[in-house]
């Protein structure tokens, strides 16, 4: 959820809350000073009749064509004491410009003449044009509750964009950035405090980690040409021994032995350094590659290789499989994937390849499962050691993956290793 | 042939000085940048082994001063950085190999006689040894002036050979010169063994007065009459 639309549903509980208080306490305002002018009109209406009731004029006609009516009533003493102050209230009055009961505000108050004889006067004014006008009241308040809160999610949306606006430079900045690849400085341009920290902090948590990407990359490098030197001596003092002409057959052996063994030490040495270039991004220049290519070529020189196992291949070709990748990656990819399936397959069996738009898949017949969980990790060996293997080869193709968007997986099926290379989606 | 060997690491210099010597190259040795850049000024070489890392400079620019004063001296740049993009830039700065440490003894003369032999311009780049010539451009093999048909591995093999006279050479490292890196954990030599059969029996066949002898079964070695 972008940040505007999350202040913004924040902002709409405490604004619906106020704005509906607002517009309630203006309803009720409203209503109750129509109510009170009610009340007045009637008090006019009943004074005015009361004093021509006792001044002896004539009283006027109780329907006299106006909604307002009055009755009056004798009432005896008791009761006047009984209702001594001025009632107001709703009630059904009859009226008879409509000839039908009409829902009222009335006002009963009791009243002597100067001969002490009690009377009770009520006087009521049906109330639907009061009604009418609270209803409008109550309307346009809502109307005005809904325009005002509308108006001010939008404004708050557009405002608070506005003022996002470096921040989202920020962002765009950061989805843009490729580690060990020189950026553009990290834009700051605005002056928000706030804003310039953030700007601030990320440029320098920026150089760091570039500094240190860098730094690990220069640390790879040396760590490379420390060990590659000694390696390097030894082999080739065990060359020099191999050519002194004193050598007997024994020793000769033990040497070559000792040869291979530094042999697969230059090679773990080798393998290791390129997984961690590898995982650095170091091969991150990508270009079109098909793969269907690779696999032929693969297939053809391990065909030979293993011809004295009795392994051979087939190619299904179901589609050319072309990805981007880095063309050294892709050869470390086929390369690793192929002989795994070629080393780990039995004698006399058969090596099958399938590729097609998407992918390709290697699989070599196989008694059990091998332990997915772990297959990718580095120095992964199942069941027992084999001489020479660095253990690598699985855990680097699956990294190769990883940084070209593409899955590896694995799945045992109907006694065989499959691993698939497909590419995301 | 003189050569100036430019590698701060002693045991290293140490065996390619021997090895060097014994093939019959007058060597000479420089420690560090000062003690290069002071023996290139003072004495004259046919070709420099250089060590990218070293003590007091790097060796890319002592690649660069030798490119600018005398651009006839071959360099073969010597180094434990081994990405394409190192090799690139050396290759770039004008030196005319690149091995990348470690590396096989024989590989190294390897590189220098061919070289040598590109810098001479001599022959059309062939390999000779006794009656026998390869012709690299033309990929021939010529047994006393007479055409003998090569399968392409055969070929690579019996030319890895003549480049290594006198070498003894594991099978493990033939296999991985000839076919590539990919098969480092090949368990069995079978497809060496089929290969290097056809090449001795052409060979034979064609009266060749050189022989791929196999020494103590782990390799093998070219001897000449």
């Amino acid at each position: 959820m972008r940040l505007v639309y999350k202040i913004t549903l924040t902002f709409i509980a405490p604004l619906v809350i106020t704005l509906g208080l607002w517009g309630w306490l203006s309803y009720r305002t409203m209503s109750s000073r129509i109510h009170k002018d009610t009340d007045m009109i009637l008090k006019d209406y009943s004074d005015n009749i009361i004093a021509r009731k006792l001044s002896g004029q004539e009283l006027p006609d109780r329907f006299n064509g106006a909604y307002n009516t009055y009755y009056i009533k004798e009432v005896t003493e008791d009761y006047a004491l009984e209702n001594p102050s001025v009632y107001y209230g709703d009630a059904e009055a009859y009226l008879k410009s409509q000839e039908d009961f009409a829902s009222s505000r009335i006002r009963r108050q009791v009243f002597s003449d100067r001969e002490g004889r009690y009377y009770e006067i009520t006087v009521s004014l049906p109330t639907f044009e009061q009604e009418t006008l609270i209803e409008h009241v109550l309307w346009w308040t809502g109307i005005l509750f809904v325009v005002l809160l509308v108006a001010l999610l939008v404004i708050g949306v557009l405002v608070i964009d506005y003022n996002m606006k470096p921040f989202r430079a920020l962002m765009k900045w950061m989805d843009d950035y490729v580690p060990g690849q020189v950026a553009a400085p990290v834009p700051s341009d605005t002056n928000v405090l706030e804003f310039k920290k953030l700007a601030n902090t990320v440029q320098e948590a920026v150089d760091r980690f570039e500094h240190e990407y860098e730094e690990r990359k220069i640390f790879i490098g040396n760590a490379s040409h420390e060990l590659q030197t000694p390696l390097a001596v030894c082999s080739n003092r065990i060359e020099m021994l191999l050519e002194r002409p004193d050598l007997n057959e024994e020793i000769a052996e033990e040497l070559v032995k000792l040869h291979r063994s530094l042999g697969h030490l230059i090679r773990l040495n080798k393998t290791l350094l390129l997984l961690s270039k590898v995982e650095n991004g170091q091969y991150d220049d990508a270009s079109e590659q098909n793969l269907t290519d690779y696999l032929k070529d693969v297939l053809a020189l391990n065909d030979e290789v293993y011809s004295g196992r009795g392994v051979s291949s087939s190619l299904n070709e179901g589609g050319q499989f072309i990805c981007r990748i880095n063309d050294q990656m892709a050869s470390v990819l086929v390369g690793n994937l192929a002989k795994n399936a070629y080393i780990h397959s039995p004698r006399n069996s058969e090596v099958a390849v399938n590729v097609w738009d998407r992918g390709f898949s290697i699989s070599n017949p196989g008694e059990e499962p091998l332990d997915r969980s772990r297959l990718f990790h580095r120095f992964y060996q199942p069941k027992g050691r084999r001489e020479g293997s660095t253990g690598l080869g699985l855990a680097l193709a699956y990294s190769v993956c990883e940084r070209n968007g593409l899955a590896l997986e694995y799945e045992f099926k109907e006694k065989k290793h499959i691993f698939s290379v497909i590419l995301k989606k | 042939m003189k050569l100036l060997i430019i590698e701060d690491e002693a045991s290293l210099q140490e065996l390619m000085t021997l090895t060097l010597k014994k093939e019959g190259y007058i060597v000479e040795n420089a420690m560090d940048y000062a003690e290069a850049m002071d023996k290139l000024g003072g004495y004259s070489y046919d070709c420099v082994l250089l060590d990218i890392n070293l003590p007091g400079g790097s060796g890319l620019d002592i690649l660069e001063h030798i490119k600018k004063s005398c651009n006839q001296l071959n360099v073969i740049i010597i180094s434990a950085r081994d990405s394409i993009d190192d090799k690139v830039r050396g290759l770039e700065l004008g030196a005319d190999d690149y091995l990348a440490k470690p590396f096989h003894l024989a590989e190294l003369s390897a590189r220098i006689r061919s070289v040598a032999r590109r810098s001479r311009n001599d022959g059309a780049l062939a390999y000779k040894a006794g009656n026998v010539v390869l012709e690299d451009a033309s990929q021939k093999l010529l047994v006393d002036g007479k055409e003998v048909e090569l399968l392409k591995k055969e070929f690579d093999i019996l030319k890895y050979f003549l480049m290594r006279p006198g070498h003894t050479v594991d099978k493990a490292v033939l296999a991985e010169a000839v076919w590539g890196d990919h098969i480092d954990q090949a368990d069995d030599f079978q497809f060496v063994y089929a290969q290097m059969k056809n090449l001795r029996r052409k060979l034979a066949q064609a009266g060749a007065d050189i022989e791929i002898k196999s020494i103590y079964g782990f390799g093998y070695k070219l001897v000449k009459p």
